[in-house]
């Protein structure tokens, strides 16, 4: 189990992972021999108001992955009646603290523009995909929350 | 467009797959113009699909009569 605890910022709960290739592809990667991409370090809004993580293209191209899935998406800018296919990944993203190492094995992102780096720090949106496996404590009163995983813990 | 001739191939063959009641809320795995197959889950699909494909891509996509939206709070784009 791993406890991640911070102050929470202007920009809301944000935390530092890494996003790497998923735990399947890499072991495709190794038997092939091929090599397997470094994890990117990524600093990610928790945000319990979407359903599925996204990270920048950059991230997606810096692992050489491509899309493996389309899901229908509504986002700030869709029309509600208007919904449309979006790209889709397979990545692992894991999370430290201390010593402790917590690794989700495969989750599917979508990839966002959505963050301007002139005027915040987060570059990534951790959605409930990952969300619903941990026990998220935001104090507002305190400005600190408080994140907890236990890797032994599958999606529901 | 990323995947376009796996998503017709899938869209072409949905009231195929759905009229088999064991594949409802399965996945399927989609490589050019053929389904190759259904499995339980998406991380079994995705396995099969790096067995059988290697680094080629290949698309994963549930299989349902009404595939319920994401939503997500920032903008999302189509991979280029």
């Amino acid at each position: 189990m791993a406890i991640i605890t911070s102050p929470i910022t202007d920009e809301g709960a944000v935390l530092t992972v890494l996003v790497g290739v998923s735990a399947n592809r890499q072991r495709m990667l190794e038997k092939m021999s091929f090599p397997v991409p470094v994890p990117v370090q990524v600093k990610a809004l928790l945000d319990t108001g979407s359903s599925d993580s996204a990270f920048q293209a950059s991230v997606f191209k810096a692992l050489q992955l491509t899309p493996i899935g389309k899901m229908y998406i509504s986002t700030p800018s869709t029309d509600p009646s208007a919904l449309h296919d979006a790209d889709t990944f397979d990545v692992s993203v894991t999370f430290r603290s201390g010593n402790q190492t917590i690794l989700i094995e495969s989750i599917q992102p979508f990839v966002t523009n959505g963050f301007d780096p002139t005027v915040e720090t987060a570059q990534a949106l951790i959605g409930r995909d990952i969300l619903n496996r941990c026990v998220f404590n935001y104090n507002g009163q305190t400005r600190q929350f408080a994140l907890v995983l236990n890797g032994s813990n599958p999606l529901p | 467009m990323a995947l376009e001739k796996e998503l017709e191939t899938f869209q072409r063959e949905l009231p195929n797959l759905l009229a088999n009641p064991d594949y409802h809320e399965k996945y399927a795995l989609v490589f050019g113009d053929k389904v190759e197959g259904v499995w339980p889950t998406r991380e079994e699909a995705l396995a099969a699909g790096y067995d059988l494909f290697n680094v080629k891509p290949f698309l994963v996509k549930l299989i349902t009569e009404h595939e319920k939206p994401r939503y997500v709070s920032r903008n999302v784009i189509k991979w280029q």
